[in-house]
């Protein structure tokens, strides 16, 4: 498979998908680039799973980064316009969406599994796979997740209240 | 596509130019400036250096510390500041307006609080919080883009905007230690988000018309403020302005706990510490009802962390506990409650609004369980100890009503 066709299929889906563990369009690009390089460095053999090997790989990178010092020194380094908005201001402008806001707003703890379960669609066993844990600490971790948008969900999904 | 997904797209935005440059990095071993044009890099390079000229001059010359005026319509260079800022990195889509606008607004709030608490500065303090903003990078400047995008000269940043950013900024800190001095319970992570609840909460009550009609003009939505659902349950500690609140729970269902059991509740089940900014008197054993603004200081490490809420109300004050109907079940009565409670639905409690008392507290031989009473008149049970309940239909919840009522009388 060319590059160039990788990056068609793919590489809008793997932006998304790094831009919600980093929080960072330009930190997004960063790592789906050096994603596509290293794929396209790998000689991967197609077994028609490339989708999910580009995400594996994807996620990887995400967490890499988030330990990373470049991370840590973007944290650092505010800018005054951001210093401008609430003390969330950094996920503030990232809100185009108050769930989706809300959604970033959470630990990575909670929000790689809403990623996951939600965005990527994948089973409950799989997220567990991924993550390293028991499928009952993935189901509890959604609960969580999802106790902490309780507020966000009923002012915008007020059609799933109940009464 | 499920709501999570679609609200995830939608706060990514559009990722287009993000797949262009990627495309351009890999393909064509081109890499464009994120948002740039070269030509403008000088022009940002004076504006920094005007910017610092002119906030410098203004400091050494004593700068009038005058509060800006807060009124909605009278700081449009301010909103069309937080417009831009909100604008410029996502484009047209999404709700730049309605974020930028909330942001706007908070600012106001806070200018607005200040002169209720009274606070003033000087020009010390001035200078050090700018000191502070000269600090801080903007290796893209996107500052300066924001000035462009927003139309504002710099000769306007300069006189007007930034003076007014760095006296809301003051005006923040200065908030947060009113905070600290009011409240004797506070943390750093709470203190923030109250401050920008009280400066939304204020503006809503003093400015809703002036709000209402600035968004027709503008054409900016109606927002929906986080926690605008109330929920209930009951006070189960009290430290000075705080107390420990934990949802769907009775009086009678906190009298069978220990202290440890209390502070441990199971995962999923909302307990916290919850702030009472307007000192209502509230008691252990209180079945209250309040607005929860809990997703902004939540936090991995801090499991206890105060929950800003708001508009608490006592529903039942402990002393009247015992206007919940209790009663005991023998076997037969608990069979056919069983058998009624197979005719019900489970529902995660994130999906279930419980806004009344409790009516009855069932017990039988091996559970307890809370029964609420819906508008619709419909049974929602949650047994002693679990945290999702279940909403029964409305047959059974009359059946069941009726078995209830058959047992007190016996």
């Amino acid at each position: 498979m060319e590059l160039e066709q990788i990056i068609e299929e793919y590489s809008n889906h793997l932006l998304r998908l790094a831009y919600f563990y980093t929080k960072n369009q330009a930190a997004a690009e960063d790592v789906v680039q050096d994603v596509l390089i290293k794929f396209y460095q790998s000689n991967y053999e197609e077994r028609g799973q490339v989708k999910a090997y580009l995400t594996t790989m994807t996620i990887n990178k995400s967490k890499d980064y988030l330990k990373s010092w470049a991370y840590k020194k973007i944290q650092l380094q505010t800018k005054w316009w951001m210093k401008t908005s609430d003390p969330d201001h950094v996920v503030q402008q990232e809100e185009r969406s108050k769930i989706g806001a809300a959604i970033l707003k959470l630990p990575l703890k909670y929000r790689e599994p809403i990623i996951l379960y939600y965005y990527e669609e994948l089973p409950i066993q799989r997220v567990a796979e991924l993550l390293e844990l028991s499928e009952n600490t993935v189901k509890t971790q959604l609960r969580r997740a999802r106790e902490q948008l309780r507020p966000t969900l009923e002012g915008e999904w007020e059609v799933l209240n109940h009464e | 596509m499920n709501d999570y997904k679609r609200a995830l797209n939608d706060v990514a935005g559009d990722m287009k130019a993000s797949e262009q440059r990627l495309k351009n990095k890999l393909l064509h071993q081109k890499s464009p400036k994120r948002k740039k044009p070269f030509f403008l890099i000088p022009v940002s390079i004076t504006a920094l250096f005007m910017m610092l000229m002119a906030s410098w001059f203004m400091t050494e010359v004593k700068v009038n510390t005058k509060q800006a005026s807060s009124s909605i319509e009278e700081n449009g260079i301010l909103f069309d500041f937080y417009i831009a800022k909100e604008q410029l990195p996502f484009g047209e889509s999404g709700n730049y307006k309605e974020v930028g606008f909330s942001n706007y607004l908070q600012a106001l709030g806070v200018l607005e609080l200040a002169k209720k608490y009274e606070l003033t500065y000087n020009d010390e303090e001035y200078k050090e919080q700018f000191d502070q903003y000269s600090q801080y990078s903007d290796p893209e400047n996107m500052g300066q883009q924001i000035l462009e995008k927003a139309n504002i000269s710099q000769k306007q940043f300069d006189e007007q905007l930034f003076p007014m950013l760095i006296e809301i900024s003051i005006y923040r800190e200065k908030l947060k230690a009113v905070w600290f001095e009011k409240f004797p319970v506070m943390n750093d992570m709470s203190v923030g988000a109250y401050t920008v609840q009280q400066a939304e909460l204020y503006m809503e009550q003093h400015f809703a018309r002036e709000i209402e009609l600035f968004q027709q003009k503008h054409q900016i939505a109606p927002s929906v403020i986080y926690g605008n659902m109330p929920i209930t349950g009951v006070v189960a500690a009290v430290n000075d302005n705080v107390f420990y609140f934990i949802e769907n729970m009775s009086a009678q269902e906190l009298a069978t706990l220990s202290e440890e059991q209390i502070f441990n509740q199971p995962e999923d089940k909302l307990a916290s510490w919850m702030m009472n900014g307007k000192e209502v008197p509230v008691q252990v054993g209180d079945y209250i009802k309040l607005k929860y603004y809990g997703p902004n200081i939540l936090d991995d490490k801090n499991e206890q962390a105060i929950s800003i809420n708001e508009d608490i109300k006592v529903l039942l004050p402990n002393e009247r506990a015992s206007e919940i109907q209790e009663v005991t079940f023998a076997e037969d009565a608990r069979q056919q409650m069983e058998d009624l409670l197979q005719n019900k639905a489970w529902e995660d409690r994130i999906f279930t609004s419980i806004y009344n008392k409790p009516k009855y507290i069932v017990h039988t031989n091996d559970t307890s369980y809370t029964i609420w009473e819906n508008n619709r008149k419909q049974f929602i049970v949650m047994p002693f100890g679990q945290s999702n309940v279940w909403v029964m239909y409305h047959r059974s919840s009359e059946k069941l009503k009726a078995l209830i009522e058959e047992n007190v009388t016996k």
